[in-house]
């Protein structure tokens, strides 16, 4: 081979050692840092580890209740909550365990302590909190508040960890209120706590409150909608398959489902210690 | 040498960059259930099943006792009860062995008596029916009939003693008591015996009626001819046995899913079915 043809041929693959050198001397500099695992990046249809619970509880508004839009007779928008259809029933239905619904449309942290706690007035046939504690709370509540621009409140001074009747009435304070009443019924209870999943206009503020509360109390594990689920906004595909109006459908609300089971089933198998005690919840052992 | 080496690779770019699209399939059809889930999927999303079929609808067992032999509905094995039990939701059996679209309207609808207890029907409205009949009106020889003539839409008491006329006459019936309701119309698998004609009045229902959705197993599913695979594993005499029923469930749930996944907007109104919403 001519030194000419020779030249050629190192020159065509210089590009190629090097990258291979790059890549032997496994340069970080050019991968990221830290990967982020995202616990739905694929999400499953089957509850797994979600199973070990047997008695769960929903606390949330419309979002948790299944609610519907649709056209009255005289031609405005209904709402209505169908709580067969929400998130929560097609997770029990995945499960074969039974689960309660302490949620209601357009419900606030604020409001849940009154129409769910202490005088019991909503649309589920006014159920009460109280009466029947479950191992295990699913709690996706805060879109209202943000609508309504509710103060969002300090947690680390808006929670009184002693009398949760001396919390700030602000949504730091209300939220946590209802965590702490909760564990006075089901002092074992776990919480999965959800923030508000991404549009254009969410004010992650509220969630950052329930990203702190998570940390603050014992037993809350967060479910991070807004980091990484999908996009909700009105121009994405989960929107256009998913909602009508401001509403999911049946559809949207078993995708819903699919998504936190993925979630919590993730938090589960990644923190097995912490629910070595999901048997004894709500008995004396 | 060098030029030598990347002419096949300049050739490719080329005939990329020109999109020579005489080296591709120009209409790729997609199959179902080309690879079979085991989990409803999004027909969880509906909560009230209605089955109306033959025996290969109701679980149907062939047997063989000590002292006599037959045929038994074990409805809690059929395919149909399968996709509840997996989607913990309620259904019912409007079906029976040796049923026909005709007879399936006497026995199921004017006259209910029937071996699923005489179930009516009538009685309580579903929000979703699987149809997957044609089997024996294949094997009897019903007149097939022609879904355009034989169908009177205004009153399907009018409707032509046919296939067709008696097939569209049961969703015309159920449509009465559940306007919205939607169904999945199921094509006879290929087998041993001709039924392409059958099949085509089913695909036509799909297209002649709202809410009607096409299950294409013989188009889609594997063969259950005698020698084939399907029938070996699954079958004893002419009817399947419980592993036969569950894997026919995984399909039926897999291609319901499928066609909802593809058509969200035609399901929005799911919750609504059978309110006044």
């Amino acid at each position: 081979m001519n030194k000419f043809a020779i030249s050629l041929l190192i020159l065509a693959t210089l590009p190629l050692a090097a990258q291979a050198r790059n890549v032997a001397r496994q340069d970080q500099t050019r991968v990221a840092a830290k990967t982020e695992v995202n616990p739905i990046a694929i999400i499953k249809h089957d509850p797994g580890m979600c199973s070990i619970f047997h008695r769960w509880g929903y606390i949330g508004d419309s979002l948790s209740s299944g609610e519907h839009e649709y056209t009255r007779k005289d031609g405005k928008t209904g709402y209505i909550d169908l709580y067969d259809y929400s998130w929560g029933q097609c997770m029990c239905r995945a499960m074969g365990v039974t689960g309660d619904n302490y949620s209601q449309g357009g419900e606030t942290a604020h409001g849940w302590i009154e129409h769910f706690w202490n005088h019991p007035k909503n649309n589920n046939n006014n159920i009460d909190a109280k009466t029947d504690a479950k191992q295990v709370y699913v709690m996706a509540l805060g879109v209202n508040d943000e609508n309504m621009k509710f103060p969002i409140g300090d947690v680390d001074k808006d929670i009184n960890l002693d009398d949760y009747n001396k919390n700030a009435d602000t949504f730091a304070g209300d939220y946590a209120g209802i965590i702490q009443r909760v564990k006075t019924i089901q002092p074992r209870a776990k919480f999965f706590v959800v923030t508000i999943p991404h549009e254009e206009a969410t004010n992650d503020a509220y969630n950052e409150v329930i990203r702190k509360i998570s940390n603050k109390l014992s037993n809350v594990y967060l479910i991070d909608l807004y980091r990484y689920a999908p996009s909700y906004n009105y121009d994405t595909d989960l929107h256009k398959n998913f909602f009508v109006g401001g509403h999911m459908r049946a559809a949207g609300y078993q995708f819903t489902a699919w998504m936190l089971m993925t979630y919590i089933d993730y938090i589960i198998t990644h923190n097995y210690q912490a629910f070595n005690d999901a048997a004894f919840i709500g008995t004396d052992y | 040498m060098l030029i030598a080496a990347v002419m096949p690779l300049a050739a490719q770019a080329r005939n990329i960059a020109r999109q020579d699209r005489t080296r591709v399939t120009k209409n790729v059809e997609i199959n179902p259930i080309a690879t079979v889930k085991q989990e409803p999927g999004m027909c969880s999303i509906f909560h009230s099943w209605g089955f109306i079929g033959d025996s290969l609808c109701s679980g149907g067992h062939e047997f063989q006792s000590s002292n006599h032999g037959g045929y038994a509905d074990i409805y809690d094995y059929s395919w149909s009860a399968c996709m509840c039990r997996a989607m913990n939701v309620k259904g019912d059996n409007y079906s029976q062995g040796g049923e026909t679209a005709h007879g399936w309207i006497a026995h199921f609808w004017d006259h209910p008596q029937n071996n699923n207890n005489n179930i009516d029907a009538k009685a309580e409205a579903n929000q979703v029916y699987m149809i997957a009949m044609g089997d024996n009106d294949a094997n009897a020889k019903v007149t097939v009939g022609d879904v355009d003539k034989d169908v009177n839409l205004d009153d399907y008491t009018k409707n032509a003693n046919t296939f067709a006329g008696d097939y569209a006459g049961i969703i015309q019936r159920l449509k009465s008591i559940q306007p919205r309701a939607k169904f999945f119309v199921v094509t006879i698998p290929r087998g041993d015996f001709a039924c392409e004609a059958y099949n085509e009045v089913i695909r036509q229902m799909a297209k002649k009626f709202s809410n009607v959705f096409l299950i294409d197993l013989y188009k889609f599913a594997p063969s259950y001819k005698a020698n084939d695979t399907m029938r070996k594993t699954f079958y004893v005499g002419g009817h399947m046995r419980a592993a036969g029923y569950q894997y026919s469930a995984w399909m039926m749930m897999t291609y319901i899913d499928y066609i909802i996944t593809h058509n969200y907007q035609a399901f929005n109104d799911v919750a609504f079915i059978g309110t006044d919403y």
